[in-house]
């Protein structure tokens, strides 16, 4: 039989959760069902809104623009997000094992992640300087890094394992978590080191590497203030242009905050659409304890 | 003490804790004008001066306390600030955005200012006025303009043999002398260039006027981008990139310092000509060595603090003038229609009152006080500036901390003058315009002059087209025929 809450722990609970809860509907539902609102009018910020049904998302695909930044988003996630995962679990692996001060390494990797966006945004932009940059200086080339419209998605997508040591603490915690019966288990078994990394270690790590994606997804999809600093608002002929770029500019440079809340919609729909897609193919490579 | 610490949560400064500079709090009984300004350091404090003056005059007569704020962004946030309904009571926004802030009603019409003849077509040099009054209503009061001038570097002029007294007159001369200037080694890295069309970049969208273009048709709101005039102008301005080589001109670019730093490429001689406006003095001054203990800022500082006299501060600022005149030149820029004198570029700063202001009749007089003829000449003065008045004292000019002040007065007078397009969509236009020049520029082969600009042309054709059918659907919605 199930126990019953009683009624003044029931309030108690609510009046818990009720900060929460009034933070998720202020700071979240509503200003959400604005944006879905707003999309489907004209509203110049301050002139009053205007029904204009689909016009907005009539006019978002016939828009060049919108084309690109979704495009240049879409090949940045695909760039960065299997890269800084990558760069994360391997991290992880290294400061897992028995390394000599591991809290200095840790604090090496943390600390990146740490420093203001906009201010690792301007360290990179001198490292990277296609005149004087510490970069091109090492590599004896003369190299424009975030001015060329080819290597500007990479470099961007490379300049992102700069904040990977959250990601790393994370996927530590994960392998720590691993039971040491598994590993002597497979040992026994006659695996080698790298079977045990991909029979072991990585199915046990996969709800982390799971919960990561996710999150690198979304990040992904909202990218904005560094690659903004760098590229000087999007690069040369918008090739590093992106998404979040575009609704930002849309709202408040062009005053169009329909058309800013129309993209803002199918970015929503699109992150709803990649999370979903995630976790019905997690079936298939998560494995839960 | 409850209600002050929630006043201080949510407004952030106590009532009745604003103070005048001697420290003596305002009366509580004074209305508090909320004044955000675009400007800092040097030109916020030239700014906060005139606010104190009028604060120990006028301001005590007639209980009002402007309150000087240096803001960040102060389109975006006076905009926003509009919408949530809650604005400054005065804003110093940029000529540029008159234009989208009239189309949408964000301001409020400065009529009793027009009519006491503070904001006037007489009142003001031939530009400023159609600025101030987009439609003939008056939106803004003009607070300090600028013409655009050419700089050029005397003593790297000396060192390449060119006269150091005569700029270039020509687009011809120009390309001529920043050929001779110019220091490229062997594998085309660029040391020193002479000139460089996009370079600082504030006003590549004119370039065409220069060559005969009118990019804005004021009659029509539409943007003629994509003329033989432009294709003209841009050729000109892509020459530059293909002749000194792409990768070389974005490599040399890349490391060009911030503008208010000494390391500005043309304050560090890196370029021996540019485009800047009368302001550019003051900076130079401030960020090149040679002018320690000489610069207005300085001067004027020491000066309010006592350590020198009157005759000492005048002294010294003669001697900057004269030490700039040395080093330095600016004039008409040249082009490519005729004299230089043909084709003028201005630029301006304004004051407006935005539309939901708590404290409007205050704030004009604010505002009234400000475009007082010795106010406003206090100001251009500390900011280097010509005044956007017609009626200047001998003072002005005497005393003006710009040795070229003459060369801008003049500029400025001129009916040639054009400044940026007042139109709603300029915001739209203008950033589709950057996007092409900086294309061009970078990867002059895969976006030739041609094709680039009648693509920039068919974007700002639509976004034109767009407006218009918003603007026909809200006039339906308004008189209440609905959405279609």
């Amino acid at each position: 039989m199930r126990d019953r809450v009683k009624p003044r722990e029931q309030i108690a609970g609510i009046l818990f959760a009720l900060p929460f809860i009034i933070g998720f509907l202020v700071f979240m539902a509503y200003p959400l069902c604005k944006a879905v609102y707003f999309s489907f009018t004209d509203y110049p910020f301050l002139n009053e809104p205007v029904f204009i049904g689909l016009r907005k998302y009539v006019r978002m695909f016939g828009d060049p623009v919108f084309w690109q930044s979704l495009r240049n988003t879409i090949v940045f996630a695909l760039m960065s997000v299997p890269f800084s995962l990558g760069i994360s679990v391997l991290l992880a692996l290294l400061l897992n094992n028995k390394v000599k001060a591991p809290g200095v390494w840790r604090t090496i990797i943390f600390v990146p992640s740490l420093v203001p966006s906009v201010a690792s945004a301007m360290l990179w932009l001198w490292l990277l300087n296609g005149k004087d940059g510490l970069v091109n200086h090492l590599l004896g080339t003369k190299i424009q890094w975030l001015t060329s419209e080819t290597l500007v998605l990479p470099t961007l997508a490379f300049i992102g394992f700069w904040g990977v040591g959250q990601t790393v603490v994370i996927f530590l915690a994960g392998l720590q978590d691993i039971p040491t019966e598994m590993y002597e288990a497979a040992e026994i078994d006659g695996a080698n080191a790298l079977q045990r990394l991909f029979h072991v270690t990585l199915p046990m790590l996969s709800p982390v590497i799971f919960f990561n994606l996710v999150m690198g997804i979304i990040g992904a999809w909202s990218v904005f203030d560094g690659p903004y600093i760098l590229t000087g608002g999007g690069g040369t002929n918008r090739s590093a242009y992106f998404y979040a770029m575009y609704i930002r500019d849309a709202a408040f440079l062009q005053t169009d905050v329909g058309y800013a809340s129309a993209m803002a919609c199918v970015q929503f729909l699109i992150v709803m659409t990649l999370t979903a897609l995630v976790i019905w193919s997690s079936k298939r490579w998560v494995h839960y304890r | 003490m409850v209600a002050g610490a929630l006043w201080l949560l949510l407004f952030g400064t106590k009532p009745g804790t604003y103070a005048y500079r001697d420290g003596t709090l305002v009366p509580g009984d004074f209305t508090v004008v909320t004044y955000w300004e675009k400007w800092t350091k040097e030109e916020a404090e030239a700014m906060q001066a005139v606010c104190d003056r009028f604060n120990e005059t006028v301001g005590r007569d007639k209980k009002i306390f402007v309150h000087f704020v240096s803001v960040s962004q102060v389109d975006q946030k006076t905009l926003i600030a509009t919408a949530g309904g809650n604005p400054p009571d005065i804003a110093g926004i940029w000529g540029a955005q008159m234009g989208t802030f009239s189309a949408y009603n964000a301001l409020t019409p400065l009529h009793e200012l027009a009519a006491d003849g503070t904001i006037t077509r007489e009142t003001y040099k031939p530009f400023i006025y159609e600025l101030c009054a987009p439609g003939g209503v008056p939106y803004a009061a003009s607070s300090t303009p600028a013409a655009v001038a050419l700089y050029w570097n005397k003593e790297l002029f000396r060192e390449v043999g060119l006269d150091p007294e005569k700029p270039p007159q020509s687009i011809d001369e120009l390309d001529a002398m920043a050929d001779k200037l110019i220091i490229q080694k062997p594998d085309g890295t660029i040391v020193r260039a002479g000139f460089l069309p996009n370079f600082p970049g504030w006003w590549d969208y004119y370039w065409g006027n220069f060559f005969g273009n009118r990019l804005w048709i004021s009659e029509t709101d539409d943007y003629r981008i994509d003329t033989p005039e432009q294709v003209r102008a841009y050729t000109w301005y892509q020459k530059y990139a293909i002749k000194y080589g792409p990768g070389n001109v974005v490599s040399f670019g890349s490391g060009f310092g911030q503008f208010a730093s000494p390391q500005n490429p043309f304050m560090s001689g890196e370029v021996a000509m540019c485009l800047q406006g009368p302001w550019f003095v003051n900076y130079v001054q401030n960020y090149t060595p040679q002018f320690a203990g000489l610069n207005f800022t300085e001067v004027m500082r020491l000066r309010s603090l006592g350590k020198i006299s009157e005759a000492e501060a005048e002294t010294r600022l003669m001697k900057a003038r004269d030490l700039f005149r040395h080093l330095y030149g600016a004039s008409v820029p040249p082009n490519a229609v005729g004299k230089p004198s043909d084709v003028l570029i201005g630029d301006l700063d304004v004051w407006a009152i935005p539309r939901g202001a708590r404290n409007v009749k205050e704030a004009m007089e604010v505002i009234r006080f400000f475009s007082r003829q010795d106010n406003m000449e206090m100001l251009c003065r500390s900011h280097s500036k010509p005044s956007p008045l017609m009626k200047v004292s001998d003072e002005f000019i005497a005393k003006h901390p710009n040795p070229f002040i003459d060369v801008f007065e003049t500029m400025m007078r001129s009916d040639k003058m054009v400044a940026m397009p007042v139109s709603a969509n300029w915001a739209k236009v203008q950033a589709e315009i950057t996007n092409a020049n900086n294309a061009m520029w970078r990867t002059p082969d895969k976006y030739p002059v041609g094709p680039t600009l009648k693509e920039t042309q068919i974007a700002a054709d639509r976004h034109l087209a767009e407006y218009r059918e918003i603007t026909a659907i809200r006039k339906a919605a308004k008189s209440g025929g609905g959405a279609k």
